[in-house]
């Protein structure tokens, strides 16, 4: 039929909810990934079980997963996924395709409580919950707390015997140095030469020697905890030795009994002592391992060298409570939690146990609410506020600097701050998604809203929940998913996706709690239902679970409640943007719709259309049943028929599959695709034929 | 390594794509040839055989007595029951400051392993026990009537690969001991060569007679594991 008016939108670029919408836009564009290398959208994906060779879900540990990261060691031959359930955290076990529990003891977030926090540190994995247990660091196989959660304790001191052999109290002793053996001078006192147990004391009879100790730990990743006081001063007075060959002066070892042991992760203790007479302490001897308890000082005062660091060096770890984390600049920053919320505390350099008692910053004194996420960019670490961004620049050498650098925007979202190829730093605001961007000098350090185009979605999502909210970019996909809570409820319903052409889409039906990316590049989601059976027809699902090239859209019970069987293919819908063809009063008769796809095959599609901006069924038409093949050509051969041997391998096409309307007017007009079966939807065009037909007039009151 | 998921899933009505196929054929293949480790790998799949013939993570060398030839050792002056009529029939017999290994103290390398061929690219733990006996009574005996300075007896163990030290002991100055020694230490691909030895403090006033150490029986494990 001869038509006198033709539109077409060539390359569908995303989703757009306003008016008047742009060009190439659409309505709703749900359950799609962007295919950069035809320009079409796509649903060739799905989501199923991490195991999916496993007939069943695991059952324990069940309910919703809070918190899941995954981290690389050895050039990724190592890769530790760790997840939080149930009150406990746990790494996957791919041998025996089960969980290791890492810690148990965990309180569960609650609703408005953001995600355990993870960040890298060398070879650990760094935890923070905001004090739903205290941080830890892993490196696989051992969980070790983080910091140094309390000073050390300082060992007991005993006084020696002044005299040799012992005249004194049972609990006196007396440790000669090896030396007094070696070289008597007869006749006279000796001056001690031995070079490693030279022993402490005057030399001169009747002095009177004061010795005192601090000891502290230092554990595997070099940090050394805060020193502990000193103990009690270690007092005797020198007196002459009568030996056969000689006399000699009563110089002795020192015994420490009950030296600190420190917690997992402890390698050595330091102990530190005074000289003799001295109130300076001078790094004195290590005590190797984490067992022995005893340990002889024979060290003279001439041998002790470097100063003990000062008190305000290490401190007891300041942020038991910590609820973000990130490492910059060698250096371990952490918040202050929920009590201490607008403090930031750094460690010292590649020692992420050891803080000092003033290396921290606090951001209390300007507008902006709690810090709710660090994240490290280029040469600066951003601090996220509630309502604003500060940066932190420096180092730990030359110091730390912090300063504004944005108001009025920030985000309650930490586990949504995600670093986006060739863009920067996208995370989710209260009222839409905000990309951070610029170069190393930060002369352009831009902040620009990228979410004009949805941010009706954003209105409806629950304010109190924004913490919970989680993103990731998915590298495989090039698209950055979000989820969060819309109206109102208590799980993360509503998936956002910005793609890397620039545009966005929706995710509707994964169930997903928590997100991160495995070292394939694969999407690992945590799954919100937590069960591992359902009543039938209900969706089910328990611990992790994958987005993948599975045309499975999830798992649902059966009546018998077996094993969850596989649930049909996710939905996919798109709908075209209204077309008014530039004068809405007129009407138009719409009668052919062209889908610019990319030939599928016999998996059939329909499509519906609507009228004059009403998306009600009442008003609207709907196609037969389409196949995804030239309609001029013979049918490519197809899975389920093609004959082996016979039949050619095929490449897709790119062609034109023409659904024709029904007579009808409208002053707008738009369409529907909605499907199960795999397509790949690159544009359209609509044909039309205008008549001299108007809007009629007001309907009278 | 991560587990692989289907990368398209080929169903019923799809056009048989050449592309599509290979692109899901080769995701199973890319994983066959080199995707599979202990990740993705379920646990007991293979039996013992395969895993100590070709799946093996790495390889281990028993070592048996690892000791002084005998002939490097000497009696002691006083305690020997070939000079002197002891009364308790006390013999003490090991390397002394005249042996030609000891050659009056410092650190001394008395054993070499034969090269340990077939080095992985890996870690290498080397566990060596060893029995001691140091005589401590020359100390006390020599010097109780005169004033010649006597060496200290002490010991450290020491341990060499190929070449590079890898482990130096503690001083012991127990008598009689028996200690484990481990490292733990990177490795290349190659042959290895592993040495053990001590360090002896040197000689002083002392007399030759004496003997320093005795050294009992050591064994040596060494344990490649690799990637």
């Amino acid at each position: 039929m001869k038509t006198d008016k033709k539109s077409q939108v060539p390359l569908l670029e995303g989703l757009y909810l306003g008016y008047p919408a742009p060009e190439n836009s659409c309505t709703r564009l749900d359950n799609f990934k962007y295919d950069d290398q035809t320009k079409s959208w796509t649903n060739h994906f799905g989501i199923e079980k991490y195991f999916s060779n496993a007939a069943t879900f695991p059952s324990s540990p069940s309910g919703r997963v809070d918190s899941l990261y995954s981290y690389l060691r050895h050039g990724g031959a190592a890769q530790h996924l760790i997840f939080e359930q149930g009150g406990a955290i746990y790494e996957v076990n791919g041998s025996t395709e089960g969980y290791n529990t890492l810690k148990t003891g965990v309180k569960s977030p609650v609703q408005n409580q953001p995600p355990a926090q993870f960040c890298e540190f060398g070879r650990y994995i760094i935890c923070v919950t905001g004090g739903r247990t205290a941080p830890f660091k892993y490196r696989g196989g051992q969980v070790m707390p983080l910091g140094w959660s309390f000073k050390t304790s300082n060992p007991n001191s005993e006084d020696p015997a002044s005299s040799f052999p012992l005249t004194a109290t049972y609990n006196d002793y007396f440790i000669q140095s090896p030396a007094d053996f070696v070289q008597p001078e007869a006749g006279s006192l000796t001056v001690v030469k031995d070079r490693e147990f030279p022993c402490l004391g005057s030399t001169t009879a009747g002095d009177k020697n004061v010795y005192s100790y601090k000891v502290s730990a230092v554990n595997e990743a070099g940090s050394e905890s805060p020193l502990s006081s000193e103990t009690v001063d270690v007092e005797w007075t020198t007196q002459t030795i009568a030996k056969p060959s000689g006399n000699v002066t009563s110089r002795t070892a020192v015994l420490l009994d009950n030296i600190f042991t420190g917690p997992p992760g402890t390698v050595y203790r330091k102990v530190y002592r005074t000289k003799n007479n001295g109130s300076a302490y001078y790094f004195c001897n290590i005590v190797t391992g984490n067992r022995e308890v005893k340990y002889v000082d024979y060290i003279g005062d001439d041998q002790l060298a470097a100063l003990a660091p000062d008190a305000t060096e290490s401190v007891p770890f300041p942020a038991p409570a910590a609820q973000v984390c990130a490492t910059f600049k060698n250096c371990l920053f952490l918040d202050g939690g929920r009590s201490n919320p607008t403090r930031i505390f750094f460690s010292k350099p590649l020692m992420p146990d050891t803080f000092g008692a003033f290396d921290y910053f606090d951001v209390g004194t300007r507008a902006g609410g709690s810090i709710t996420g660090l994240f490290s960019y280029y040469n600066v670490l951003l601090v996220f506020r509630e309502r604003a961004i500060d940066i932190i620049t420096g180092d730990a050498v030359n110091g730390f600097q912090i300063s504004p650098f944005i108001d009025t925007v920030g985000t309650k979202s930490p586990s949504t701050i995600s670093a986006i190829p060739n863009r920067g730093i996208m995370f989710l605001a209260e009222d839409g998604v905000y990309l951070i961007s610029g170069n190393f000098q930060q002369l352009r350090l831009e902040i620009n809203k990228v979410s004009s185009a949805i941010d009706e979605i954003f209105e409806r999502s629950n304010r109190e929940q924004l913490p919970r909210a989680v993103a990731a970019w998915h590298p495989l996909w090039k698209e950055w998913h979000c989820y969060f809570s819309v109206g109102g409820s208590p799980l993360l319903t509503q998936g956002v996706i910005f793609h890397e052409n620039g545009s966005w889409s929706t995710r509707s039906g994964f169930h997903v709690s928590a997100l991160t990316v495995d070292g394939s590049g694969n999407m690992i989601v945590g799954s919100d239902i937590g069960a591992a059976t359902a009543a039938s027809g209900q969706p089910a699902g328990n611990g992790l679970m994958v987005l993948s090239g599975a045309r499975i859209g999830g798992y649902v019970g059966t009546t018998n409640q077996d094993p969850p069987v596989e649930a049909p293919p996710l939905t996919s819908t798109f709908r075209s943007r209204w077309h008014d063809w530039g004068y809405p009063s007129l009407k138009k008769h719409v009668k052919y719709i062209y889908l610019y796809l990319w030939t599928g095959g016999d998996n059939p599609i329909t499509v519906s259309w609507y009228r004059d901006r009403d998306w009600s069924t009442a008003t609207s038409n709907t196609s037969p049943q389409t196949i995804i093949q030239r309609a001029d050509h013979p049918d490519q051969p197809v899975y389920g028929t093609a004959v082996w041997d016979t039949d050619a391998w095929q490449d897709t096409y790119f062609t034109q599959i023409r659904i024709d309307i029904g007579q009808f007017a409208c002053s707008d007009f738009a369409f529907q695709l909605q499907t199960s079966s795999p397509i790949a939807l690159t544009g359209y065009a609509v044909e039309l034929n205008t008549s001299p037909q108007e809007t009629i007039g007001a309907k009278k009151v | 390594m991560a587990y692989t998921w289907t990368k398209k899933t080929i169903t019923d009505g799809n056009i048989v794509s050449s592309r599509e196929f290979d692109n899901a054929v080769d995701t199973y293949v890319d994983t066959l040839n080199g995707g599979i480790d202990r990740d993705n790998l379920p646990l007991d799949i293979v039996d013992l055989r395969e895993q100590s013939d070709v799946l093996s993570i790495g390889r281990h060398w028993i070592i048996g007595n690892c000791t002084p030839a005998a002939n490097t050792s000497q009696d002691d002056g006083v305690f020997s029951g070939l000079l002197v009529n002891h009364p308790k029939g006390n013999h003490i017999r090991g390397l002394g400051y005249t042996s030609d290994i000891i050659d009056g103290g410092g650190n001394i390398t008395y054993w070499k392993s034969a090269p340990l061929s077939g080095v992985e690219e890996g870690m290498m733990t080397i566990t060596y026990t060893q029995s001691t006996f140091v005589p401590k009574y020359w100390t006390y005996w020599y010097n109780s009537s005169g004033a010649a300075k006597v060496a200290r007896k002490y010991f450290k163990i020491f341990m060499k690969y190929n070449g590079v030290v890898v482990y130096e002991g503690e001083a012991e100055f127990q008598s009689w001991l028996t200690k484990t020694h481990t490292a733990t230490f990177p490795v290349p691909a190659g042959d290895g060569l592993v040495e053990v030895g001590l360090f002896i403090p040197k000689q002083e006033g002392d007399s030759d007679l004496q003997v320093v150490i005795t050294l009992l029986a050591g064994q040596i494990v060494a344990f490649n594991r690799r990637r």
